[in-house]
């Protein structure tokens, strides 16, 4: 592969956890490049290390060894600060169980990442771009709703909202379909390819097959190894 | 910056969502702020009247504390008649002293009020005036034939907020409280704004002189038990000699008088002292038994509500928060409570030193209260949190 248009460069990396007898190693020397614009799955079963690499790569965990670069940046240099500051406006996060704070309505959910920024931003502006976010994923009418009252699609919707709403170059997915029925999975991954297909490099870790399949490049995972 | 205001705009709802906890501990630290800020108010003005009274430490003041029974002085009264040419006596004796310096001072209420205050008239020497520092602004002090004659026209000084009712150079004719009989006063002088002198048996509390009036004390005048009595037992004597104040203890047991007690101030300010220091270890110790539950209870509640917004914190986290983010909005949370808890005492004791004080200790709570979420915070790692919230 070509690793000139590498986004994420990840060289033998290892991580991890507890000392001495107790020591799990969770991955082992991982080696992956992420290209700018592609739409990559990571597949593996449970404790097969997919999270902790979408968590290091997400720059939420530090690996034990090895080298990451993201966007050409070594992130062993970042400090803690320059870390949020790439979370907040370069990589968009989905979860499975949505990570919605349930006691806010869906326009204070997808404003969070606002609070982060680091220019200072209009009202006005910041209301255009929530409205943009959620119209394009097609629940603008549920903007001051409780997120407590919205279905398990919606509220992936009002997460994939939250995601882009700062407009990240790279979308990170744990299991974003893991608790949707069949149609909203599809609909789901009908949003993720249409953000893919504007630009944005989506990295979906999931064990379903279905799902990686909509993806351009799979990688697989087992026991810290990418086979 | 931006940031802040938004940690602070957080810290808002957590404290609406968290209405119970936080009112429970708004209402503990009002306690604990108004006990602290009592006790150093406390402080300070006993340290205030401690330095006040120094002069008259330094100028080896006796202050007498009569122990004359109720019975003898019952019959002191009975029998006017002898009583009144021996106490007057016991008086001469104390003021023809000329080796050693004393004042006198007593007061009584008159029945005048104004703005709500009542009229002191009170009667000294102008030892009295320069032991304190206490000036006229307008006119001018006694001058020594005050002292010696029996005018037809008793001349006063009067306090400052006086002046409009008693004007300067005017005559008035009122009633005597400890007489009845009415006197002619003429004001010779006013005293400066919030004139004010220290208690010697309230150590800390300064007498405001604004409404009272005062007279000089002329023994010819002295012809009634009552003035007599107040004049000698409020005489404060200055000397480095311990027998002159022992001759005039026993001059007046001689005289079949009061059982007089001279002591030097400093005693008084010891035992003042000793009991102050009992009442402020006391009043700390149950402002330091609230804090700590408070402490504990708040410290305890922030560690739950971390545990229970462990999801909130880690959505915080991914889409770009900081550990010290979470930490700086719980530490606005707190400063918010803290800060309104504040208000009443600033509208109970005003704004001054204590305040100060008071406002420094808050950031002491403040600090100690943060010490266990701040560790909880520090030592998780936010993959742990994200992995944790789910």
């Amino acid at each position: 592969m070509n690793i000139s248009n590498s986004i994420i460069q990840l060289k033998n990396i290892k991580k991890t956890y507890g000392k001495g007898n107790g020591t799990v190693n969770a991955l082992k020397n991982v080696n992956l490049n992420i290209r700018k614009g592609e739409m990559l799955a990571i597949m593996g079963s449970s404790g097969s290390g997919k999270s902790t690499l979408l968590n290091i790569i997400g720059l939420l965990d530090d690996a034990t060894k090895g080298g990451y670069e993201l966007f050409g940046n070594s992130v062993k240099k970042m400090s803690s600060k320059d870390k949020a500051l790439y979370r907040n406006m370069k990589l968009g996060f989905i979860v499975q169980d949505f990570a919605l704070i349930e006691k806010y309505t869906v326009e204070q959910n997808v404003e969070i990442p606002f609070t982060y920024l680091k220019k200072r931003i209009s009202k006005k502006e910041k209301r255009k771009i929530v409205t943009e976010s959620l119209e394009s994923l097609g629940i603008e009418e549920k903007r001051f709703e409780l997120a407590y009252n919205l279905s398990g699609g919606q509220r992936q919707r009002v997460a994939i909202a939250r995601a882009i709403v700062n407009k990240p170059e790279i979308i990170l997915a744990d299991e974003p379909t893991g608790a949707l029925d069949s149609e909203t999975t599809k609909e789901i991954m009908n949003i993720l390819k249409e953000l893919n297909n504007n630009g944005k490099t989506v990295i979906i870790i999931t064990h379903d097959k279905d799902v990686a399949e909509k993806c351009d490049r799979i990688v697989n995972i087992k026991d810290g190894i990418i086979l | 910056m931006i940031s802040v205001f938004r940690q602070i705009k957080y810290a808002f709802w957590d404290i609406k969502i968290h209405k119970r906890i936080s009112l429970i501990f708004f209402f503990q630290m009002i306690v604990v702020f108004l006990l602290v800020n009592s006790s150093i108010t406390d402080i300070i003005s006993v340290n205030n009247g401690l330095n006040r009274l120094k002069k008259l430490q330094d100028n080896k003041a006796y202050v007498n504390r009569d122990s004359t029974s109720n019975g003898k002085i019952d019959a002191l009264i009975a029998e006017q008649e002898n009583s009144l040419p021996k106490l007057k006596e016991l008086y001469k004796y104390i003021i023809d002293s000329d080796k050693i310096d004393k004042f006198s001072k007593w007061e009584y209420s008159t029945n005048e009020i104004i703005d709500g205050h009542s009229v002191v008239q009170a009667t000294t020497t102008n030892k009295f005036f320069d032991m304190y520092s206490i000036k006229v602004i307008k006119g001018y002090m006694f001058d020594e034939s005050d002292f010696l004659n029996n005018p037809e026209i008793i001349p006063i000084i009067v306090g400052y907020n006086l002046k409009e009712r008693y004007k300067l150079g005017q005559t008035y004719l009122a009633k005597d409280p400890a007489t009845n009989k009415k006197i002619t006063y003429k004001v010779i002088g006013i005293l400066e704004h919030n004139a004010s002198y220290p208690s010697i048996f309230n150590i800390g509390k300064e007498v405001n002189l604004n409404y009272t009036f005062f007279k000089p004390i002329n023994i010819k005048s002295l012809n009634d038990f009552g003035s007599l009595d107040m004049a000698i037992s409020s005489t404060i004597i200055f000397t480095n000699d311990e027998n002159k104040v022992n001759s005039i203890e026993k001059k007046s047991i001689e005289l079949g008088l009061f059982s007089m007690n001279y002591r030097p101030i400093q005693e008084y300010m010891k035992d003042y002292l000793d009991i102050f220091s009992k009442k402020m270890i006391y009043q700390l110790f149950i402002a330091v038994i609230v804090l700590l539950f408070a402490s504990i209870s708040m410290a305890l509640n922030l560690i739950t509500m971390i545990s229970k917004n462990m999801k909130e914190f880690s959505i915080h986290l991914i889409c770009g928060g900081r550990i010290t983010s979470i930490l700086q909005r719980i530490l606005w949370r707190l400063l918010i409570i803290l800060s309104i808890a504040l208000i009443p005492t600033v509208l109970i004791f005003g704004i001054n030193i204590s305040l100060i004080y008071t406002m420094i200790t808050a950031c002491f709570i403040l600090l100690a209260i943060m010490i266990i979420p701040y560790i909880k915070m520090k030592k998780t790692n936010i993959a742990q949190l994200v992995r944790r919230s789910e």
